[in-house]
């Protein structure tokens, strides 16, 4: 039997208003901007009835690392600027867990999908948006861990740039990719939850690999670690290895192909599984 | 393609939509029911609900169409489909012209802005322009009759007032064809004869529309033709009064 259309004709009658100035349609771009700047204001009224504002996860980020500077600074003796070296650990994972937390992006917004028909990657970008926003204000901490430590910067710091470049296009794929299976398995919501738990003790967020230990194999083999080490690399003044771009560039420009491939196979499946 | 060609045409539209996350093996029984589309149950005992059975129409442009039925019939699916956010099963639903739709009044999308930053929020995820937000906002606002409310917050809002918000921003989309899924039921008797005025005005810019609706009163008011949805059938579609006169028999 063949499969159905719904098939939309714009071009031949769509109304002239004299009234209204601008009766151009919105580009692609526009668009884009639009969901952008719907997820900073979802951000922005987290906090608005707060007197810190959009201050909280800078604090956040400041209290969680000195909480574990104290208790945990002797895995890491061999790091030197250890406070700095949390602070960007922390809010890159946290950044990294939300995105991959982000399962709910399309059934949470169930209603919207049901009353709009507008396409799934709009969801996406809001969500994205959103994590962007609390992951740069985290990561602003960095200043605060800076001026209390000595750290020397070099040209390297500009390595962060193509860095975060790599980390927010993966992220994006990674919300689109995660939302999908969700929306179709529910158990993988929780199955993250518990891997994201499982990863954060397991990945040099608050340790340093070290050399010949347990930590070294656990940091080999995860690829959080290799995120972590292109941003927090270039911030406390090193440079990363060819090997940690190698591998972070893969994955991104991999699961982007998958992500667009799946999402061509369930586009006109998927609201049928909110 | 011509003048004459209609705004909205069905050819033996179907949709099933599965039900998915009950396992295989409980125990669903698949008789028709008083209400709902039919249940189904296939060779691996997937259970699936048939929304729309094959159903044949023409809307033309201009027309103002209410839908009735009972709950479950089919009007909401329709909808959907011929607002392109559900994709037929089998056959073919054609819409010509820009579509906006007004499914829900609680597209209230963020309780702690004001119903200004609201409009904007909203006129943006129906794709409008800043440009065109901004040439429309002052409109919108005055059509909502909200006064001064309009910069509080969304929570202070009741809901019939959240659906005068919506109804304003769903209904200043320069669209050629207008969708609308029972949100009447919240406002207030003076905001349906408001929203009356506006629904008229559309229809004489011909542009299309279709509406759910359970009054009468209000399928008089504003709908020219009816058709009666019944298990994702169509049991009858034609002028308002004939239509009505053969429900209110069955």
């Amino acid at each position: 039997m063949a499969r159905g259309a719904f098939i939309t004709v714009m071009t031949d009658i769509v109304k002239s208003d004299p009234s209204s100035s601008a009766v151009k349609e919105r580009s692609l771009v526009q668009g884009l901007i639009f969901w952008v700047k719907f997820g900073i204001s979802d951000f922005r009224m987290q906090y608005r009835k707060t007197f810190v504002g959009p201050f909280w996860p800078l604090l956040l980020a400041l209290v969680w690392a000195a909480g574990l500077g104290l208790v945990f600074r002797a895995m890491s003796s061999d790091e030197p600027h250890y406070f700095a070296y949390v602070v960007v650990g922390i809010s890159t994972f946290g950044f990294i867990s939300s995105c991959i937390n982000s399962g709910k992006v399309f059934y949470a917004n169930a209603n919207f999908l049901l009353s709009i028909n507008n396409p799934l990657y709009t969801h996406v970008i809001r969500m994205w948006a959103k994590h962007v926003c609390f992951y740069l204000m985290q990561l602003a901490a960095y200043f605060v861990a800076y001026y209390f430590s000595a750290i020397e910067l070099e040209w390297t710091v500009l390595l962060v740039i193509p860095a975060l470049i790599i980390l927010s296009f993966t992220s994006v794929w990674v919300v689109f990719l995660i939302g999908i299976i969700v929306t179709r398995f529910r158990d993988i919501e929780n199955l993250m939850q518990a891997l994201m738990r499982f990863l954060f003790f397991t990945s040099p967020v608050f340790w340093s690999p070290g050399r010949g230990t347990t930590r070294e194999v656990l940091s080999t083999y995860n690829p959080v670690s290799y995120f972590l080490a292109i941003i927090r690399e270039p911030l406390l003044g090193r440079e990363p290895t060819l090997f940690d771009w190698g591998v972070t560039l893969s994955i991104c420009i991999v699961g982007a192909i998958i992500t667009f491939v799946l999402y061509h196979k369930v586009k006109n499946k998927l609201v049928f599984w909110l | 393609m011509t003048h004459q060609d209609p705004a909205i045409r069905a050819t033996d539209l179907t949709l099933i939509l599965p039900v998915i996350g009950m396992g295989r093996r409980k125990r669903v029984g698949v008789h028709q029911a008083q209400v709902g589309g039919t249940l189904m149950r296939d060779s691996r005992g997937r259970v699936s609900v048939k929304a729309l059975a094959g159903v044949n129409f023409q809307i033309e442009r201009g027309d103002s169409v209410g839908l009735i039925g009972r709950n479950g019939a089919g009007k909401s699916s329709l909808l959907r489909v011929m607002a392109g956010i559900y994709p037929p099963t089998h056959g073919a639903c054609e819409v010509r012209g820009k579509v906006s739709t007004l499914f829900t009044a609680n597209l209230g999308l963020n309780n702690t802005a004001s119903g200004r930053e609201n409009i904007r929020l909203i006129g943006g995820v129906v794709g409008l322009t800043e440009d065109q937000i901004d040439a429309r906002m002052d409109e919108i606002i005055e059509f909502c009759q909200l006064g001064d409310y309009i910069d509080l917050p969304l929570h202070t809002y009741s809901n019939g007032m959240r659906t005068r918000v919506g109804f304003a921003v769903a209904t200043s989309v320069d669209a050629d064809v207008l969708l609308i899924d029972e949100v009447f039921g919240t406002g207030d008797r003076a905001f349906r004869d408001h929203a009356a005025k506006r629904v008229e005005k559309l229809i004489e810019e011909s542009s299309t529309i279709v509406m759910a609706v359970h009054s009468e009163n209000m399928l008089r008011q504003f709908c020219n033709k009816v058709m009666w949805v019944e298990h994702g059938h169509i049991r009858a579609f034609g002028p308002t009064e004939e239509v009505l006169q053969e429900y209110q028999k069955a």
